[in-house]
């Protein structure tokens, strides 16, 4: 299988120049020199905790917020050189389902304008009927009734416009979804709906997906590959099966202990002992040696290099 | 029964929702009735409204004269009439001034933030810290004393208003959810600015403009009632009232009594139907 994305060395950093008291400025660093790729037809799941740089990466992706530095390939072109003309054909290619379905969808607008604005603006040709034949099919394809693309926005449930935002980024027939946490908003039962569509929508239109969450059960449920996210960086990544079996990288451990299971585990306390607070993440060493219970001097002198500990299996850490 | 078999499917329009508003309602009538008395002048009148009949000066209100004469004897409801299209006339021109001119300000500015943006809202800024009435007085008297130049000037002090408005009203809808979808499908900026942003800031803007009406008619009024705005022998709601100031004490109160409940009813009216508007717009109140 060819790689539809490769993404190398990407930065974004946010600088907060504006002190009106002339104090330095500070950088935060929302995601530091990662690189993935993602194949055709595959699901690589980024998982991390709040602020680790998950949503960043995805909208840095996209360009929805310019990254900083590195390069963003798309089947081979760097997308990053391209002007806001030159890229509109890669956004039909290139879409987003976000985590909150509000955020694509205008609420003036019926569903069904909604829809056919992108499917407009990616074929200017279209005609009427054609559009809203398309439109009824695409419904269809999420589960609804084609009646309901009368109606707007905030007469739907929050699963029901999670679906109407899947219809969206589908529209355009894209090769490659980058999916912020779609599901994060929805309690559990729904979830399973939404991301059984998901998973249905990936096979039958050969859609790759960038999955990113914060719930690992939701990554093993829908990804080919799993990516872990620490402080702005890719510190483990893995085939999902791999990975949930050997997980190696100590944060990766400690967040699979932090998934509450009805078995009890050994003994999950070794696994806290020594963490520190979240806020500190280590300057020159690696970022989680603040809070790792296995953290040697090295750690915090020298970020480590990353490592493939097994084919396919590669891991930022010393300890490998 | 019905609204079970559409549930959801069938709503309300605009103007079902607007004619539910009693208040807007009576509002929207008075408005109407006052523009359609002002469209009537132009062809009837009872009297003249500007020859003088010393004669007749100072009559109660009668039959002849239903709302009494004024100091020179001058029909009141044939002034009343005349008052009323030059109050809706120079209160529509004015803000539509204010609002041509504000709008695109503040949606430039909202939008494409910058040096150019920031120095078009301190400049909205320092319109808006003089007293309004200084203001428009200051300008009126500077551009001369006549109804053209008490409209300019009322349109002009009314720029920083809608300015503002929009302004806000666009920073917070490019800040919504919804708008970083519309930069995923790629649709270019100028389009996610007209189709998107736009649209969604019209609602307080179209209640701010229905309130500013009123407020336009007032001030007008206020102006030609100190001698700025519309000179005589022009009939005015504003200057009728400046003429009548000497006659409340010798008890002929109808000279006073008629405008000053004509410009009340109009700028309650817009208020009420400003209000009304606003809930009638509201996509999510069914």
């Amino acid at each position: 299988m060819s790689t539809l994305l490769e993404v190398k060395h990407l930065s974004k950093f946010y600088i907060n120049k504006k002190r009106i008291f002339g104090g330095t400025p500070e950088t935060v660093k929302a995601v530091n020199d990662i690189s993935f790729h993602v194949d055709e037809q595959e699901t690589l799941g980024i998982v991390g905790e709040s602020g680790c740089g998950k949503s960043t990466t995805g909208r840095a992706v996209l360009r929805l917020h310019e990254p900083t530095a590195g390069e963003v390939l798309f089947r081979g072109t760097n997308i990053l050189d391209l002007s806001e003309d030159e890229m509109r054909p890669y956004r039909q290619k290139m879409q987003m389902v976000f985590q909150n379905a509000n955020s694509c969808l205008d609420p003036r607008w019926t569903v069904e304008r909604s829809l056919a604005e992108p499917i407009l603006l990616h074929n200017p040709g279209i005609g009427k009927g054609e559009l809203d034949d398309k439109i009824d099919t695409i419904m269809e394809e999420v589960g609804f009734s084609p009646m309901y693309k009368k109606k707007y926005p905030h007469e739907f449930s929050g699963g029901q416009r999670q679906r109407i935002g899947i219809a969206k980024a589908i529209s355009v027939s894209p090769e490659f979804v980058v999916c912020d946490e779609p599901v994060s908003a929805l309690d559990v039962s729904v979830q399973a709906q939404v991301l059984n569509l998901m998973k249905r929508l990936k096979e039958e239109r050969k859609l790759s997906y960038l999955f990113i969450s914060h719930d690992l059960s939701v990554i093993r449920f829908i990804s080919d590959r799993v990516g872990v996210m620490y402080a702005g960086r890719i510190v483990e990544l893995a085939e999902t099966r791999e990975f949930f079996k050997n997980a190696l990288h100590p944060y990766s451990k400690v967040l699979m202990a932090a998934v509450p299971k009805p078995v009890i585990m050994e003994d999950k306390n070794a696994l806290y002992q020594g963490i520190g607070k979240i806020s500190e993440v280590s300057r020159s060493g690696c970022p989680f040696a603040t809070r790792c219970p296995h953290a040697m001097d090295i750690c915090r002198q020298q970020m480590p290099e990353e490592r493939e500990a097994a084919p396919g299996h590669k891991v930022m850490c010393h300890l490998y | 029964m019905k609204k079970q078999n559409n549930a959801g499917f069938d709503r309300p329009s605009f103007f079902q929702k607007l004619l539910r508003q009693k208040m807007a309602l009576a509002g929207g009538v008075c408005i109407l009735a006052w523009l359609v008395i002002g469209v009537v002048s132009f062809f009837y009148t009872p009297y003249s409204p500007t020859e003088v009949a010393m004669g007749d000066k100072l009559l109660a209100p009668s039959m002849a004269h239903l709302m009494g004469t004024d100091n020179f004897g001058r029909d009141i409801l044939s002034r009343m009439m005349c008052g009323a299209r030059i109050s809706l006339l120079l209160g529509f021109v004015a803000v539509s001034i204010s609002l041509c001119i504000g709008i695109p300000l503040g949606a430039f500015s909202g939008y494409y933030q910058g040096k150019l943006s920031g120095l078009i809202m301190r400049v909205m800024d320092s319109l808006q810290a003089f007293p309004m009435l200084i203001l428009v007085m200051s300008i009126s008297v500077a551009l001369g004393r006549n109804s053209f130049s008490a409209m300019l000037a009322v349109g002009i002090a009314g720029i920083p208003n809608f300015a503002r408005l929009m302004y806000a009203q666009t920073l917070s809808v490019k800040q919504s959810a919804f708008i970083e979808g519309e930069h995923a499908i790629g649709l270019p900026r100028r389009q996610i600015l007209f189709r998107h942003i736009l649209p969604n800031c019209i609602t307080p803007i179209l209640v701010r403009l229905s309130l500013s009406l009123g407020s336009a008619i007032l001030t007008i009024s206020s102006l030609s009632f100190l001698g700025i705005g519309v000179q005589p022998p022009t009939p005015e709601w504003g200057y009728m009232i400046s003429e009548a100031r000497g006659y409340i004490l010798t008890g002929e109160w109808w000279m006073i009594f008629f405008p000053g409940l004509a410009i009340a009813s109009l700028v309650l009216s817009f208020n009420l139907f400003g209000d009304g508007l606003r809930d009638a717009l509201d996509y999510r109140i069914q």
